[in-house]
């Protein structure tokens, strides 16, 4: 694999690289262009001895529909070259335009090599291509591995200093962006709607809920009955209202909810969570207090799935002497 | 942030005040209410007008922060360039000396012996009338008052001193309103801070929840839950606990008459006293033969009332009563009482635990140690 | 030292020697002559499950013997006595001497019942009433007495109306005789039983005669004896235990009022009723002998529902006092009984006589109201305790709702039941009550309880915090929150936080 590390292979190509560069349009699916050079010394004869000879590869067959390669125009030829190099290094393999992508942005790599950089944290927020966009901007089939490792040297590239960084840099990683940059601006500050009711949903365990808070005298209804028959354990008509509980606002605002799916602790946790998201709609300086109540954080478990030869999720069968 | 405004404050903000509203001098009502109107809306403007700027430099000027350089430098000055011969950083009493007047009005012997300037200055002020006015409004006022002369002005001074006295009022109305104005975002007022029991994961006390989990069977928290409210009951209502001087329970308690009306507190203090502080753990190599050795292990406080509660739950077990919560509730009533067996196992812990102390600390031989 | 023997000289050897011995009648040699180890091992294995010969080995049988599981002795106490744990079940614990004393209590009389200024407030039922509420089994096992110093209930709303009702019946002279008529629902805990209690409580206050049927499942369960009526009346049965029962709580907890009245009426069928004896000895007879109990209570009622003497007996006439009935889970009255008639077919519970008698009063009476001297007919549905099927109950609750606020039965808002449900017209028909004739009896109500008020919550949970349970700062905010977990301000719900404890204070 040592053609993958690009640096000897732009030198290797560097030592061949001419400056005449004759191009000619080849009839490809990828519209590469390569370029027919060879070393000037050996120009004058080579042409003399080849100016009648057809390569095979160059000629024109009648027969196909589709050529494989566009005619050489040797006319315009001023020296005939003595064989046929493509300009790309990655012309040969098999993906040359995602080669020909990972060169470049290596080659600004080194040449920035140098310049301050931040912490990846603070970095500009980009929503770099996927796997599936990237395959179809290109055209090729690059493997999932690849790509994770061109995205390393994007972000590598990306973490330089804002304030410093050059602008064919700039450039290059504009490419990368996925189109519209989903994370270029924050999503708008939620609202509440022309009747003053914030809606925030939530979900925990199996359950899901929504909630709709007005402001009000204390009434809370879950699937239009009231909290104690929804919830006959007292915990967890507390956790269902706690976010209004711990900011001793319960007497000031309606609470309307749905709760779906699950058992009672995942709805109440489900409805806790709806309930501060929709109350942060209404007062978004309660933001602290609820985060320390421990009540707009995310509980993202679930049930862990059973697996084939396992008897639940992780349980092994008891080992049986044959 | 809203503009903290206080009294102290506020003696630099009326000046400011005074300017803007001491012009149209009409009437004492008009003046006040004009000046209230003023203040007001100054109060609730938003878009930071000039008044409310002018204020908020006076305040800020009063109230705020020096630089930091110039604290750095004040700081600087107080522990290096005024330290003393010995190095140690000076007092201002210690640089700059006591006032003698201070010293004097301790010690009646040296006042008799002071200087006459002295005993004439301290004289004077016994006498109660001092050199200097210690309120300036009262100074500005009487300073007001030859340039008027007449009745009218008699008339305007009072009405100066009344508009003024209205807006020391604001003022000071202004500074307590400011701690009650609420945050930005917030629609009511809020608590500042939240005790751990407001968190919703931790809402009980950690004794409660350690032992209605270790009740806990099959996963059925509400059923654990629901003993553990009987228990609680239980030692509410069953008769205070005759103590067993022999099993004292730890000191610091409630008295055993008063232990029923706080049942969370009774409960921690029988499953604290009889939590043991070591566990015993078996451990091979310190004898000959591959034999185990109980050495003495200190417990923290989460793994002492462990061992309490699964000892009273063992215990209860073996109580013939109709229901589960009922055993361990007589369980703990037994052991608050001394008569438990919970004890006897706990000086057995203790008994081997001091059978084997010699050994703690020490490291297990390995075998093959050439 | 070479062996002179090879290895081809022994070879011969071994093998005529195999076909040379003779075949050994051991075991091991009557395995298959091929392959010997597995016959080896086939011998070696105990014989399983002590049958002898039975020695096949099962496909994939495992050739070692199974480990044994070490049974855990686990050392267990007897279980308690028989009868203990439902003893315990039906205990009721009204004080607890460890609650401290509640300052200024005011208790339920004559004054506070009907005082609106209290409401709100937790006022204690008087300590000489306490034996009578428990002869009539008023107090439940799980309404939260026990963590008291002394038994208290909250005036709220509804149980000053009720007081006022009382007031007025006995003392208001235009009111005399007034009847209603009241069928007590409710979400869960919402203080239906409570009601009735509090009923029964101020009817002991105005010396009312009180008949109470804590549980109404009782008299259908099929737990107490039964019998056909009569010769004539071979499809109504008669319930002499159950009976004889009611007859003996009424006495124990009316007795100062039975004992005032006298026989003054005719009782041809009960010959144990001679005229001037009290109506406590009366009732002392049907309860003591059970055979005669079913007449001896019809007596009784006779008796109490009288509104003048038989000719011949006026000397021992005395105006009867109102009537208080409470019956305690309606539901299972509403469909068929656990009782067997001869054909084994369930016995509707409305041909038990002493159902079909209570429940007949909640129509209007014919000539004179169905409680002539007044009185109020308190019947309370559960929400817990039901039979399987109550849908026809709760449509002809609707439809008893609808028809007190003024719906005709021919209108389309009319409640009906759903089209293809399966319903009971025998309840349509025994909670389908007409407005009455008389202008004193009033019309069979539905009253629903529902939460009770921030007010009331308050005073409520004041009381609990004098009482020593409660250890935080009462203020609004406090109350309202607990209102809201409670559901609205229920009031079972509000006991159940009042004595919770999250924190040690």
């Amino acid at each position: 694999m040592a053609w993958l590390t690009s640096s000897c292979v732009v030198q290797a190509m560097q030592s061949i690289r001419s400056p005449i560069a004759l191009r000619t349009l080849l009839p490809q699916r990828s519209a590469a262009h390569t370029t027919h050079t060879f070393p000037r010394a050996s120009l004058s004869t080579t042409l003399q001895q080849r100016k009648n000879v057809r390569t095979y590869a160059t000629e024109v067959h009648q027969s196909s529909e589709v050529p494989p390669a566009g005619e050489i125009d040797f006319e315009h030829f001023r020296a005939m070259p003595a064989r046929i190099v493509p300009v790309s290094p990655s012309y040969f393999s098999g993906i040359p335009k995602f080669y020909d992508h990972l060169l470049r942005l290596e080659r600004l790599l080194a040449l920035n090599a140098t310049l301050p950089t931040v912490p990846s944290g603070e970095a500009p927020r980009k929503a770099w291509m996927k796997i599936a966009q990237f395959r179809e901007h290109l055209g090729e089939e690059v493997p999932t591995k690849k790509y994770m490792g061109l995205l390393k040297v994007v972000y590598r590239l990306n973490c330089i200093d804002p304030s410093l960084i050059p602008e064919e840099v700039n450039a290059a990683l504009q490419e990368f962006v996925r189109p519209g940059n989903p994370l270029g601006e924050a999503p708008a500050p939620r609202q509440l709607d022309e009747l003053g009711r914030a809606r925030g949903k939530g979900k925990r365990k199996a359950s899901n809920a929504v909630v709709h808070l007005v402001e009000g005298e204390g009434e809370v209804l879950v699937n239009g009955r009231t909290l104690a028959e929804v919830f006959p354990r007292l915990h967890d008509r507390e956790s269902a209202t706690w976010a209004l509980r711990c900011s001793s606002r319960l007497d000031k605002y309606n609470v309307f909810a749905r709760v779906r799916g699950g058992g009672t602790t995942g709805q109440a946790e489900a409805m806790a969570l709806a309930l501060a998201r929709a109350l942060l709609i209404h007062e978004p300086g309660l933001k602290p207090i609820l985060r320390k109540a421990g009540v707009v954080t995310v509980d993202p478990r679930r049930v862990e799935r059973k697996k084939p030869g396992h008897v639940k999720a992780r349980k092994m069968p008891a080992w049986v002497k044959r | 942030m809203p503009p903290l405004l206080n009294l102290f404050a506020a003696r630099t903000a009326v000046p400011a005040l005074r300017v803007s509203a001491a012009a149209p001098r009409v009437s004492l009502s008009a003046a006040a209410s004009k000046s209230h109107s003023a203040l007001s809306q100054r109060r609730w403007n938003s878009s930071g007008s000039d008044g409310k700027k002018e204020s908020e430099e006076a305040q800020r000027a009063a109230t705020s922060m020096p630089h930091v350089s110039e604290e750095a430098a004040e700081v600087s000055r107080i522990m290096d360039k005024e330290k003393r011969c010995d190095g140690v950083p000076s007092t201002p009493e210690l640089q700059q000396g006591t006032m003698v007047s201070e010293i004097l009005s301790r010690d009646k012997e040296a006042a008799k012996h002071a200087p006459k300037v002295f005993q004439d200055q301290i004289k004077k002020a016994q006498s109660g009338s001092r050199s200097f006015s210690t309120s300036a409004r009262r100074g500005q006022l009487e300073e007001q008052k030859p340039s008027g002369g007449d009745a009218n002005a008699d008339a305007s001074d009072a009405a100066q001193a009344a508009m003024v006295q209205s807006m020391i009022a604001q003022v000071t109305e202004q500074a307590h309103a400011a701690q009650h104005e609420l945050a930005p975002g917030l629609k009511f007022p809020a608590p500042e801070t939240l005790p751990r029991t407001e968190n919703y994961r931790s809402r009980y006390e950690p004794l409660l929840e350690q032992f209605t989990k270790m009740m806990m069977r099959d996963g059925k928290l509400g059923i654990a839950e629901k003993n553990m409210n009987f228990i609680l009951d239980h030692l509410r209502s069953s008769p205070p606990p005759n103590l067993n001087p022999r099993r004292p329970l730890l000191p610091g308690g409630p008295p055993a008459p008063q232990l029923p009306l706080n049942p969370v507190k009774y409960l921690t203090l029988i499953i604290d006293s009889v939590a043991p502080i070591i566990k015993n753990k078996p451990m091979k190599g310190f004898t000959g033969g591959g034999a185990s050795v109980p050495i003495p292990v200190p417990l923290a406080e989460r793994q002492r009332r462990r061992a309490a509660i699964k000892w009273i739950l063992d215990a209860s077990d073996k109580r013939r009563d109709t229901k589960f919560a009922q055993r361990v509730a007589n369980e703990l009533v037994a052991v608050a009482e001394g008569r438990s067996g919970v004890w006897d196992r706990r000086d057995l812990v203790y008994k081997v635990g001091i059978q084997g102390r010699a050994l703690v600390g020490a490291k297990p031989r390995t075998r093959s140690r050439i | 030292m070479v062996s002179p023997f090879c290895w081809g000289c022994l070879t011969p050897l071994r093998q005529t020697s195999r076909t040379i011995l003779p075949s050994p009648s051991t075991a091991v040699s009557r395995g298959p002559a091929f392959h010997t180890s597995a016959a080896l091992q086939f011998m070696g294995r105990p014989s399983q499950g002590g049958k002898k010969g039975s020695t096949v080995l099962k496909f994939r049988q495992p050739a070692v013997a199974a480990m044994k599981k070490k049974k855990k002795f686990v050392e267990k106490a007897r279980p308690p006595p028989v009868g203990e744990r439902k003893a315990i079940r039906k205990r009721i614990v009204l004080s607890n001497p460890n609650a401290l004393e509640v300052e200024g209590l005011q208790e339920l009389s004559e004054e506070t019942m009907v005082d609106s200024r209290l409401r709100g407030t937790a006022l204690a039922l008087p300590v000489p009433m306490l034996d009578q509420l428990r002869a009539v089994q008023a107090f439940k096992p799980k309404q939260g007495w026990s963590i008291f110093r002394r038994p208290c209930t909250v005036l709220r709303r509804e149980t000053l109306e009720l007081g006022r009702f009382f007031d007025n019946v006995t003392g208001d002279v235009e009111r005399r005789g007034a009847v209603i008529k009241k069928i007590v629902g409710g979400a869960r805990k919402s203080g239906k039983s409570v009601h009735l209690l509090q009923a029964m409580a101020m009817g002991f206050i105005k010396k009312w005669v009180v008949f109470t049927i804590p549980e109404a499942q009782e008299l259908v369960s099929a737990t107490s004896s039964y019998a056909p009526l009569s010769e004539e009346n071979p499809n109504l049965y008669v319930q002499n235990e159950a009976t004889a029962a009611l007859l003996s709580r009424t006495v124990a907890a009316n007795k100062d009022v039975l004992s005032g009245l006298r026989v003054s009426q005719n009782h041809p069928t009960v010959p144990a009723a001679k005229p001037g004896m009290t109506l406590e000895d009366l009732a002392k007879t049907g309860a003591q002998d059970q055979a005669s109990a079913w007449a001896v209570f019809q007596a009784l009622w006779k008796e109490l529902t009288a509104t003048g003497p038989a000719p011949g007996l006026e000397k021992h006439y005395t105006p009867r006092p109102p009537i208080l009935v409470t019956v305690d889970g309606l539901g299972h009255w509403m469909t068929e009984s656990q009782y067997r008639n001869a054909q084994f077919k369930l016995i509707h519970a409305h041909d038990l006589v002493f159902v079909r008698h209570f429940l007949s009063l909640l129509k209007p009476g014919q000539d004179q109201p169905s409680l002539p001297n007044g009185g109020a007919l308190l019947y309370a549905t559960s929400t817990t305790n039901n039979p399987p099927y109550v849908y026809t109950l709760d449509v002809a609750l609707k439809q008893v709702a609808a028809r007190d606020a003024g719906v005709e039965p021919s209108s389309p808002q009319f409640p009906q039941p759903e089209p293809y449900s399966k319903t009971d017209p025998r309840v349509f028909e025994v909670l389908e009550s007409p407005k009455s004739k008389h202008a004193q009896e009033g019309r069979l109500q539905h009253q629903i309880l529902g939460g009770v008020t921030h007010d009331e919550a308050r005073g409520f949970m004041e009381y609990f915090a004098r009482s020593g349970l409660l250890q935080e700062t009462i203020s609004d905010g406090w109350v309202s929150e607990k209102w809201t977990l409670a559901g609205g301000g229920v009031i079972g719900e509000l006991e159940r936080i009042g004595k919770r404890l999250r924190v040690a204070a």
